[in-house]
């Protein structure tokens, strides 16, 4: 077996022996935690305490950095949505939204509307799953282990339809620019609808055992708690703003899709706390669950890829949608700049595009929701005790995959 | 005498095969089917498999995707510091030769950094394929 060379990468920053000396200084003493930690692991914090209080937390972020951004830069557009997506799987029908979207502006495509409404509801089905993802962590950050068996329970089904509708569990690459991948079947219709109302009546019991038990009220409530000055001046997105009193959704302000033709309310909480941030999706859960139902019930029938990528492949009616998509290898992004905005299930995602003549990009920018909330993650964390750190950490739902692209 | 070492490596062997505890080393995006795989509905604890807080109680790594350069010195420092017997199952395309993230420059192939006894395949793998590994590792505990 070959040794990895873990000391011989010039100019690496990230091999230092010991990493208490980092703070050196700092009064009090430097708790090092991570990256394995009874938690989910690949992150590191420096906290500093005194006493049993947190004074300063210093993260130590990029132990998933895989270099999407650089890796999209030599290859052909249509390999982003399955590179793109790896930085937040059990989301990966939102995270891939905002490349879709620049690039279909790139290349001059506008979906179907059938289409459209079948982005969101994926998009949406992905949020629940997530969601319930970040409380099943949340569960085991707090010693709740039966939380997390209920949670997965009820994801597990989310896969298993995803299964069926797309192909695959967890990377779903459904959206493609010009359209979906795949169209939804009467079956599929009859089993998204079954899926939703098994949901609603499971979250009703998983409420009483881990949103309405008083020991995880205990540990959330009045922790880390964020003003919505503080969440404006950090830059927080998503949940975790709306948790503070920050009305901002992209869905609502921008509206993408078939967003601007639903009716739905965002959710909002006042406290800022980290009980806060866990109700407002937990109010989010029954959002989702609404549009969905809402998708099932006005669903447009028409073609769900775009006519002008029908129409250059004449065989598209033999070889079916996968003949269509070979379409791309022979189509040409318009030189220029475009950008993509969506809400993810934690929050903003932001593409930005620089394309050259050819298939290969000049530059992608992908900002993720995690990376944007991890500042007030270490904000929200400082004068508590040390004891609450996994519950204000787990309350932002850092991913660090997400984080750290 | 021979006898009574035989009877006590295999009553040992059974010990292992039904014990192996990975510790929370969750090194990149797989971890969701990871968690899937202990979720009740594949429920991996029914093969003895539950994952550990402290390392120096854990005896399997599942190296869960893609390790990067900065994680896999953890990596090394979490194998060593583990008892032995010890053993390593690595998941995902990431982990066997890059995957999706082919010629990055901040990854590392799993067999790079440690000894590895068994690969999943799959982006991610599903927690069958998971849970058929560690069938599997037990199966090679019991012949060794």
């Amino acid at each position: 077996m070959t040794e990895w060379p873990f000391n011989q990468r010039v100019g690496s920053t990230f091999f230092i022996d010991a990493e208490e000396k980092l703070l050196e200084g700092r009064r009090g003493m430097v708790l090092v935690v991570g990256p394995q930690h009874p938690g989910s692991g690949h992150m590191r914090l420096f906290v500093v305490l005194d006493g049993d209080l947190i004074t300063e937390v210093v993260p130590d972020p990029g132990f998933v950095h895989r270099g999407v951004e650089k890796l999209a830069e030599n290859r052909p557009y249509w390999t982003l949505i399955p590179l793109v997506e790896k930085a937040s799987i059990m989301d990966s029908a939102n995270i891939t939204y905002p490349v879709v979207l620049a690039l279909e502006r790139a290349l001059g495509l506008e979906p179907p509307p059938r289409a459209k409404y079948l982005r969101v509801l994926m998009a949406e089905l992905s949020r629940v799953r997530t969601h319930l993802y970040d409380m099943a962590l949340l569960g085991i950050f707090l010693g709740h282990s039966t939380a997390f068996m209920w949670s997965f329970a009820i994801q597990d089904l989310y896969a298993e339809v995803f299964a069926k509708i797309t192909g695959a569990r967890t990377t779903i690459s459904y959206a493609v620019p010009g359209g979906v991948r795949r169209d939804i079947k009467p079956s599929h219709v009859e089993l998204v609808e079954k899926l939703l109302a098994k949901t609603e009546a499971k979250l009703r019991d998983f409420k009483t055992l881990f949103l309405d038990n008083p020991v995880t009220r205990a540990r959330l409530e009045g922790v880390g708690t964020l003003d919505a000055k503080a969440v404006a001046e950090l830059g927080v997105v998503g949940p975790f703003a709306r948790a503070s009193g920050v009305r901002y959704d992209v869905r609502k302000v921008h509206p993408y899709d078939a967003y601007g033709e639903l009716d739905f309310e965002i959710a909002v909480e006042k406290a800022g706390d980290a009980m806060a941030r866990t109700l407002v999706r937990w109010r989010e859960i029954y959002t989702s669950i609404d549009i969905a139902r809402q998708i099932l019930k006005s669903l447009p029938e028409s073609d769900v890829i775009d006519q002008a990528l029908l129409f250059k492949n004449p065989e598209y009616r033999r070889e079916g949608i996968s003949g269509v998509l070979g379409v791309y290898t022979y189509i040409y992004p318009e030189l220029g700049e475009y950008h993509g905005m969506a809400e993810a299930s934690r929050g903003l995602t932001y593409v930005q595009l620089f394309t050259t003549s050819s298939q290969r990009l000049y530059r992608m920018r992908l900002v993720t929701p995690s990376w944007r909330n991890l500042r007030a993650m270490v904000e929200a964390m400082r004068g508590q005790r040390l004891a609450d750190m996994p519950a204000v950490y787990m309350s932002f739902g850092y991913f660090p995959p997400e984080a750290d692209r | 005498m021979k006898i009574v070492k035989k009877t006590i490596d295999k009553l040992g062997k059974w010990g292992i095969k039904w014990s192996l505890w990975p510790p929370h080393l969750v090194t990149a995006c797989c971890g969701v089917e990871f968690g899937h795989a202990f979720g009740s509905a594949y429920d991996a604890e029914r093969f003895g498999m539950l994952p550990m807080g402290s390392l120096r109680q854990s005896n399997v790594i599942i190296i869960e995707g893609t390790i990067t350069l900065k994680m896999a010195k953890y990596i090394k420092y979490v194998y060593d510091q583990m008892p032995e017997p010890k053993y390593v199952l690595a998941m995902g395309a990431c982990a066997l030769k890059g995957g999706v993230f082919y010629g990055s420059y901040h990854m590392v192939p799993a067999s790079n950094v440690v000894p590895v006894h068994g690969y999943i395949s799959g982006c991610p793998p599903t927690p069958e394929g998971l849970l058929k590994a560690v069938t599997e590792l037990q199966r090679e505990i019991a012949a060794e």
